[in-house]
């Protein structure tokens, strides 16, 4: 065991030093083709014409980029410089070269000081590097450069063309707002600040990507979230080294835990009450820059499972729906399989008239079950896939096809029987009352390896699939949180969310998590009742 | 220490269950009806003395020797030589009787579902299963179990559809024959509550050590109460045939009709008993993994998983050649090897340890 044990141990030293050696490497590659050139100065030479000429010549072939030069007073050169569709170029006329330019000869305003107050915008910021420059101009500021200053003024004058707030689309609902996040960070955190209002609502940024520079926000509720947890996904986040974030997928892919699990591990969400409804039961949340979808984690299978209206509508309702919910998920990761397994292996479990009315009609198929089924499925599948990518002038024809053609007419040329036919629409339907996209997908995808195990061994396969799924499900964790911790917990105030939805007066508790969270969620005892107040 | 993990009192009692049961419901009930005869409802009653000796004996020398597990203190009772001579021995009765579980599980399902299939693909599929479960440790055991458990017991409860079939004049006459039959029916029961004092392997991962004791007798209490109740099905159902049965449990199943449709439903029932076989195997191979480990003084345990299972696998095809024999064993061997090793020997550890301690106290 000595000897084994030092032998791994070397091991590992050696590919953890060849895996260091590689990432140096890239990491290497990845900054010679960025601009941070270390070779020249970083910080703003003296004379304007010198910083100009720099900054023309990293912007070189940006046709976007406007460089104004003009002089104050007398005089003073300076330079200003934008990105023309992200800068108000209305704004900069009016309220930036207006003011410094309606100077009348004799007045003293060449520092940078008095050229500021000028200014009739309340955003501005200084800067000495040409980093910083760049980091301002790229974001939309407008960049004001004077002759003689080693300081720079960013303009906080930015505007672009952004989408409007709308209903989320892959997210919606009867009952809550109709309102989801844009691609536009600051909207969404401002959505977000407009639901919490309290400080304690803490939003912390970063920029991740070598060449996107994406704005990244992960927001927390300070005294309810685990600030442990927080500082494990900022240093995670840190640590990620990429070219470009185009989308949230890629900070998700970048960070979860379990690389190999076909489950999500982080929530993707579009809808700002959803995500504050997490940020008060302790959860975080990354928004990120040119996307409305928001992650948040530590997760489990159980909060996968719910939709925003089970919590504002009445308990009863909702419990009903989730329980709904529960069976229909069983329904389509089981019944393609259990159409498979019986007809193959269990046909004595079908009462007799069943069974006839089955075998009459799977009379002409020349394919065993198990063929029949794996089809149509993945016929299905693709319909769904064709259906969602599709130009909307040609939707009505994949509706026929899948219809007319797969539906009907498969079954009437003698390809596929009836009750293949329903077995399918009701699982592919089933799948979609998973409230959460991503794990309904999971879902759909599971079906296949159980419908070749009950193709195999029958209810048995079944059971070994799922006996599986639950082991794979018992064995992943979300930040540290299992899985199935609300699920397979031994606290039963846990299950006040899970098995049912209580009513808000009953749940005084937030879900435990990490353990490291607040969970003090409200007052106790506040039942109403007929006549309180007249007791009282 | 080599189990980090750490799991609940409540989450012991729910992997208990199973651990007793899952093998028990499918002999138990032949083997006390073929001594008991008409009493054999009984049986399940003594179990519950000898079972709460074990949870006592179990839960005495966890207080004595904290955070470690039997394989541990073996050592630090019988001193370096016996003890890892015990350990060894207790290594191989594990690993023995790993292989027998999932032989008798493997019998059951060939003999039932799945007739032509080679009987070692379906032992290699459930030890594979149960080596993922045992590879996460006592955590993931304990959490698969509480969501496996209930589907464990579910069929259990479709049984109460049978009440219009029972007769209960079939319970008639009480003890015709004495008390003698029932006790030499209930060795088998009795033996297979004392499985419970495998739990010593997991008192030391308890959150709540103080509970422990609470939720072992509940989880004994249940077990108890499941063996009384099937028991009763089917002595009522059965009547004076039930000894003739290989799996008089199946038999009950197969009765069920209820609303023209709810019928033969005992596969779909059956298959869901295969969750708690598969927890029975899982626990079983993680105390041999275990116990192999502090055999060997390993610092994990978890190199040796995938070793053991094919140990196992092999070891339940070796021992055994055919159903009969497998029998037979469950019916002669099985009692005296559990009763052994589950009951006696732990009280010749105590016995040992508490020797021990009075002699150091008369020392000085």
């Amino acid at each position: 065991m000595e000897f084994g044990g030092s032998l791994s141990h070397v091991e590992s030293r050696i590919f953890k030093y060849l895996i260091k050696k590689r990432k140096i490497k890239q990491t290497e590659n990845l900054k010679e083709q960025s601009y941070r050139d270390h070779s020249e100065p970083q910080e703003l030479y003296q004379s304007l014409e010198q910083n100009s000429d720099r900054l023309r010549a990293i912007y070189a072939n940006c046709s976007d980029v406007i460089f104004h030069a003009f002089t104050i007073g007398e005089n003073k050169k300076a330079l200003l410089m934008y990105i023309e569709g992200l800068s108000d170029s209305k704004g900069i006329e009016d309220f930036v070269l207006t003011p410094i330019l309606r100077e009348r000869i004799g007045e003293s305003s060449e520092d940078l000081q008095s050229v500021k107050h000028k200014l009739l915008v309340p955003q501005l910021k200084d800067f000495n590097t040409f980093l910083k420059c760049i980091e301002y101009l790229s974001n939309g500021y407008s960049i004001l450069l004077l002759d003689n200053e080693t300081q720079g003024v960013a303009i906080g004058l930015t505007r672009w063309e952004k989408r409007t707030i709308e209903e989320p689309s892959a997210e919606s609902g009867i009952r809550g707002p109709r309102e989801g996040f844009t691609e536009t960070i600051r909207t969404n955190t401002s959505q977000l600040r407009r639901i919490i209002k309290s400080p304690h609502l803490k939003m912390e940024s970063m920029i991740i990507g070598e060449y996107t520079q994406t704005n990244v926000v992960i927001a927390y509720i300070e005294g309810i979230a685990d600030m442990a947890l927080v500082e494990k996904v900022k240093n995670r986040l840190q640590s990620i080294e990429i070219d470009g974030i185009l989308e949230s997928g890629y900070i998700e892919e970048m960070i979860h835990d379990f690389p190999f699990s076909p489950f999500p591990q982080l929530l993707s969400t579009e809808r700002p009450d959803v995500t504050c409804g997490n940020l008060l039961e302790g959860r975080f949340a990354i928004l990120t820059e040119g996307t409305p979808f928001v992650l948040i984690a530590p997760i489990t299978f159980a909060a996968l499972m719910q939709s925003q209206e089970d919590y504002y509508q009445g308990f009863m309702i909702s419990s009903f729906i989730r329980w709904l919910r529960y069976t229909f998920s069983g329904i389509s990761l089981f019944l393609p399989s259990l159409y498979v397994a019986i007809l193959t292996f269990h046909q004595e479990m079908l009462p007799g008239s069943l069974l006839l009315s089955m075998a009459s009609a799977r009379e002409v198929v020349p394919f065993p079950a198990l063929v029949e089924a794996l089809m149509m499925e993945i016929s299905f599948e693709a319909l769904r896939e064709a259906g969602v990518r599709l130009p909307k002038q040609i939707g009505s024809a994949v509706s026929i096809v899948g219809a007319l053609v797969i539906g009907q007419a498969a079954v009437q040329a003698g390809l596929i029987s009836t009750p293949m036919v329903i077995v399918v629409a009701l699982g592919g339907i089933s799948s979609l009352m998973i409230p959460r996209y991503p794990v309904g997908i999971s879902v759909r995808m599971l079906r296949f390896p159980m419908m070749i195990l009950a193709g195999m061994f029958g209810l048995l396969g079944i059971m070994m699939g799922f006996i599986g799924i639950v082991l794979h499900l018992c064995h992943i964790h979300s930040f540290g949180v299992p899985y199935v911790s609300s699920l397979a917990t031994t606290e039963g105030r846990q299950l006040r969310d899970v098995l049912f939805k209580a009513p808000l007066w009953m749940m005084d508790t937030r879900p435990t998590l990490t353990g490291g969270n607040n969970h003090i969620r409200q007052a106790p005892n506040q039942k109403p009742e007929a006549g309180r107040e007249d007791e009282g | 220490m080599l189990e980090k993990g750490k799991i609940s009192s409540f989450q012991l009692a729910v992997v208990m269950y199973p651990t007793v049961l899952a093998t028990g419901f499918l002999v138990l009930p032949s083997i006390s009806a073929q001594y008991a005869k008409n009493d054999f409802w009984m049986t399940g009653l003594f179990a519950l003395f000898s079972g709460f000796i074990s949870v006592c004996l179990a839960v005495k020398l966890h207080q004595l020797y904290p955070k470690q597990n039997l394989a541990e203190y073996s050592e630090q009772i019988l001193g370096k030589t016996l003890g890892k001579i015990l350990v060894i021995w207790f290594s191989v009765h594990f690993l023995n009787s790993a292989g027998l579980i999932t032989r008798q599980y493997a019998e059951f399902v060939s003999g039932n579902f799945l007739f032509k299939t080679p009987i070692l693909v379906i032992i290699s599929s459930i030890v594979l299963l149960a080596a993922f479960a045992v590879h996460g440790g006592a955590e993931m055991i304990a959490r698969s179990a509480m969501i496996l458990t209930p589907i464990f017991i579910l069929p259990i409860c479709f049984l109460v559809l049978l009440i219009p079939d029972l007769d209960i004049k079939n319970i008639f006459p009480v003890l015709s024959h004495g008390i003698s039959p029932v006790i030499k029916g209930s060795i088998g029961p009795q033996a297979w509550a004392t499985q419970l004092f495998i739990m010593s392997f997991f008192l030391p991962c308890l959150k709540d050590p103080q509970k422990g004791k609470k939720w072992a007798f509940v989880s004994l209490g249940a077990i108890v109460f499941s063996m009384v109740f099937i028991n009763f099905i089917i002595l009522l159902l059965l009547g004076p045939d039930s000894g003739n049965k290989t799996y008089p449990v199946l038999t009950a199943f197969r009765y069920i009709s209820f609303a023209d449709f709810f019928e033969n439903l005992e596969a779909l029932l059956l298959a869901m008993w295969v969750a708690g076989n598969f927890i029975k195997i899982a626990v079983f191979y993680y105390v041999t993994t275990l116990s192999i480990g502090l055999c060997l003084n390993l610092t994990d345990y978890r190199p040796i998983v995938f070793p053991v299972g094919l140990l196992i696998i092999a070891l339940s095809l070796w021992g055994i050649p055919n159903f009969i024999t497998l029998g037979q064993h469950a019916r002669t061997v099985a009692p005296i090897d559990i009763l052994l090793n589950m009951l006696v020997i732990p009280i010749i550890l105590l016995v040992v340890t508490g020797f021990r301690r009075a002699t150091k106290q008369l020392k000085p």
